[in-house]
């Protein structure tokens, strides 16, 4: 099983980074003449209303619908294991002051931020992906946090303390590889959650200009296609179910190895 | 008449657990098994109750007054669980529901209907010595009113005089605590309420697995005689599950010692503890600690306890046996009767060991005259309790000081407010010179002074690091001139250099605690601070920790501040010995002097609960 999820995923990643390069055709060139016609020997997934090859099209919007989410989740992960960790071992004043700032930002409706932040700022998914790793974090502070409190208080890490070590390598190196398996999950779930709103948002017309090969995009563009070439909107869609399902099932499937490696 | 037989009891997981126990408890009678960690007994426990973990399977016969219990459906299983058997747990914080009160507890256990002739007369005040008050008659469980047999409901008022009934046979007289909530009670409190409710339908029989191994030593006292008094007022039958040999000895008629999953020896308690048959029943009671004599070496078993799945062709014990020839290897020895109702899976007699001389008492060498740690009036409260209220005791170069006190004594943060664990309100520790009350801790150089052996062997690693790299990095924080290498380390405790690469999980617990003891010494302390170094590790592993602590106090001149429960290891590791009662010290000398000759009422208390050695 957890084969199968990495096979999945090391396919997705293979496609992300050289997706241009394997497709047969050029994503933008469009047949007026053919129009959109279903899945044949020469586009194996048909063609949209501008006769733009759906199956190019795909492989090079993957780029964009992989890279961003893993930015995402790179960012969510690095503030919110170093913010929880802080929090969680220091306590005190630094701890109350992140938890209320945590507070407020749960109080924010994350889509509306998100949705405001592209129509003002405009420019593409940048600025998307900063807001987006920004909300996520508090989350996964708390859990973080939470973990943290409960490894600071075991022997192993009074012993630390007791020994002089500074507090950071305490907290990175005695506790961080204790709450590892969280992480790890919390990773691969941030990823999947950007990757989803992230096509949510192309869905609505944000973030990126029309006709750009991006998989939310496809689905909003083609959706009226559904009876000449169906495969035009619902493959993007298959692909991204296909890639956060395993992204998930694999982080539970990690959670559960690395809990039973490390610690016990 | 057997109430309870177990014959040929197997229990398999993945591997071999249980292998081929016979056991029998008889109507009134207390049977103990004993075993240390891994022995098997716990699961023996459980697959009587039926109760086995999933993925284990038992196979053999387990018969309760003739019902087949083994293989019952779990209709069957659940008419007798409760009813007919019931069972009393080691956990008491773990064990009764923090959303239900006392009362509850009790009143759900209760039968569906009262039974107007209690098969068990409440318990004769005379035979408690807890000052057990049957409720005033008129509240007791009323008779259905008018017709004589039937049994009716239980009424709001009935079935609360029965709660209060119940709770008067396990000593609580006081009615409030029936309305109090699990965290309102004390260990002692719970278990006892744990009890009244394991008994609420009055079970023949009584399986109690380690029910008093998280208690004080005074608790445990009270809780094991109330066991036995309300077993003698019942004639009920009791399985006693227990580490402790002595507790075993001291409630039992009869004992049946486990080892590697299979029964090694069997007899009365007083027998076997006169004259043990079994090679590893005399190992275990030499490695007994004694509160009454110093020894001059503390003598553990070598190796480890082998999975039972390793030896089922030969004594499970050959490997570790200072008396093992080939014939033990051979085949496996049955267990052979030696006389009636005992019996030894040893081939041969075992010889006596010689015991240990008493120590003749030197105090140490060093200069203790020389003050290492001066603690002056120490204080800390949390909220409204009051941990320590000012507490002073100093500790001697190379001297070996034990604190000692029960929980709630304030003992555990006397030791983290020297280790800076914990901001005393008040007070002022000095070690070395250096104050360590001050934030700063002696211009962070504390560290090199003082270390600490914890006492959970299962957190004291960080299970992501291999023992070399938690090794090495505590050498490196000390100073450069005679450090240590990991091997040089490892040596020192007594383990072999290969370990460095192993992670924690790969060690037993006695060896992680050797570890760990390691670790505390590679920045060389001066005092090495000890809180409960031993308390949850098996006798034959403990004897070996000790003798460690010990010799190396010895060796290296460092001091320790031992902080146990247990008066017996005071005995035989410290040189002063105080004794803390509620955050105050109330005694205080040389520790022979005080265990032989305790001056204040609680020291003597704490000696009288201490179960005699064997």
């Amino acid at each position: 099983m957890k084969g199968v999820l990495v096979t999945v995923l090391a396919l997705a990643a293979l496609v992300a980074v050289g997706g241009s390069h394997l497709a047969p055709y050029d994503p933008a060139a469009q047949d007026l003449a053919l129009g959109a016609v279903g899945p044949s020997a020469a586009h194996w997934l048909g063609t949209d209303d501008l006769g733009r090859d759906v199956f190019s099209r795909l492989l090079a919007g993957a780029g964009s619908a992989m890279l961003w989410p893993v930015l995402v989740a790179l960012g969510t992960t690095v503030l919110s294991t170093s913010l929880g960790l802080l929090a969680g071992y220091r306590l005190g004043w630094v701890d109350a002051l992140m938890m209320r700032a945590v507070d407020l930002a749960f109080a924010m409706p994350g889509m509306l931020v998100l949705i405001v932040v592209i129509g003002v700022l405009g420019g593409g998914y940048g600025w998307a992906v900063l807001a987006m790793a920004v909300l996520l974090t508090p989350g996964d502070i708390r859990v973080i946090r939470s973990l943290t409190m409960a490894q600071r208080e075991l022997a192993y890490a009074e012993a630390a303390k007791t020994l002089g070590l500074r507090p950071s390598r305490i907290m990175f190196r005695h506790l961080l590889p204790n709450i590892a398996p969280t992480v790890v999950a919390g990773a691969l779930l941030s990823f999947v959650v950007a990757m989803v709103s992230l096509a949510g948002l192309s869905f609505l017309g944000l973030g990126l200009p029309a006709g750009t090969p991006d998989w939310g995009l496809m689905v909003e563009e083609n959706r009226d296609l559904l009876d000449l070439n169906p495969w035009a909107a619902v493959a993007p869609v298959v692909l991204l179910t296909l890639i956060a399902s395993s992204a998930t099932l694999l982080g539970d499937r990690l959670f559960d190895t690395l809990s039973k490696g490390g610690s016990r | 008449m057997t109430l309870l037989d177990v014959t040929g009891l197997t229990v398999t997981g993945r591997h071999l657990i249980v292998d081929g126990v016979d056991l029998a408890v008889s109507a009134g009678e207390t049977v103990g098994l004993v075993g240390e960690s891994g022995s098997g007994k716990s699961l023996t426990a459980r697959a009587v109750a039926g109760l086995l973990p999933k993925g284990l399977t038992a196979t053999g016969s387990v018969t309760l007054s003739g019902l087949e219990l083994l293989g019952a459906r779990e209709r069957v299983l659940r008419s007798v669980r409760g009813a007919r058997v019931a069972l009393l747990m080691q956990d008491p914080f773990a064990m009764l529901n923090p959303l239900c009160t006392a009362g509850v507890h009790i009143a759900e256990s209760l039968p569906r209907s009262p039974r107007p002739p209690s098969p068990f007369p409440p318990t004769d005040p005379g035979a408690s010595p807890f000052g057990t008050v049957p409720a005033d008659p008129g509240a007791s469980p009323a008779l259905p009113q008018g017709s004589g047999a039937a049994p009716t409901r239980w009424t709001r008022a009935t079935r609360r005089a029965e709660v209060l009934r119940r709770l008067a046979e396990v000593g609580i007289d006081d009615p409030s605590v029936a309305d109090r909530y699990p965290f309102q009670l004390s260990g002692g409190m719970r278990q006892r309420v744990a009890l009244a409710a394991a008994l609420a339908r009055d079970p023949e029989l009584l399986i109690a697995d380690e029910p008093t191994t998280a208690l004080d030593a005074t608790t445990q006292h009270e809780i094991l005689m109330l066991l036995r008094n309300v077993q003698r007022a019942r004639g009920m039958g009791v399985l006693l599950i227990t580490h402790d040999l002595r507790v075993a000895f001291e409630l039992c008629d009869r004992v049946a010692v486990m080892y590697a999953g299979r029964l090694v020896e069997s007899g009365p308690g007083f027998d076997m503890a006169k004259v043990p048959a079994h090679p590893y029943t005399a190992g275990l009671l030499a490695a007994l600690p004694s509160a009454t004599v110093t020894l001059s070496r503390l003598e553990g078993i070598p190796g480890g306890v082998p999975a039972a799945g390793d030896v089922t062709g030969t004594c499970a014990f050959a490997a570790r046996c200072g008396q093992a020839d080939s014939e033990c290897t051979q085949e496996r020895p049955p267990l052979r009767e030696i006389a009636p109702d005992r019996h030894t899976a040893c081939l041969y007699e075992v010889r006596p060991r010689p015991r240990a001389e008493p120590r003749a008492v030197t105090p140490r060498e060093a200069s203790a005259d020389e003050t290492l740690l001066r603690i002056e009036g120490l204080r800390k409260r949390y909220g409204g309790h009051v941990a320590l209220g000012g507490v002073s005791l100093r500790v001697g170069r190379g001297e070996s000081v034990g604190v000692v006190g029960e929980s709630g004594s304030g003992k555990t943060t006397l030791a983290r407010c020297v280790l800076g664990l914990v901001t005393p309100d008040e007070g002022r520790i000095e070690l070395a010179g250096l104050d360590l009350t001050r934030r700063a801790r002696g211009g962070g150089q504390a560290h090199r002074l003082v270390q600490c052996v914890f006492q959970d062997p299962t957190t004291s690693l960080n299970p992501s690091l291999t023992v070399g790299s938690t090794l090495a990095e505590a050498a490196a924080q000390g100073t450069p001139e005679g450090r240590l290498s990991v091997a040089e380390l490892l040596d020192l405790v007594g383990l072999p250099a290969s370990y460095a690469a192993r992670r924690p999980r790969a060690l037993s617990g006695g060896q992680r605690q050797r570890v760990a003891i390691a670790r505390a010494l590679a920045v060389r302390p001066a005092l090495l601070i000890c809180d409960e170094p031993v308390a949850s590790l098996d006798v034959s592993v403990q004897a070996h920790v000790l003798e460690l602590l010990r010799t190396i106090g010895r060796e290296l001149g460092t001091s320790l501040l031992f902080i146990t429960h247990d008066l017996a290891v005071v005995r035989q590791i410290t040189d002063r010995t105080v004794v803390l009662f509620r955050g105050d010290v109330v005694e205080e000398g040389e520790t022979a002097r005080i265990l032989d000759a305790p001056a204040h009422d609680y020291t003597r208390r704490l000696l009288a609960s201490v179960p005699p050695t064997p």
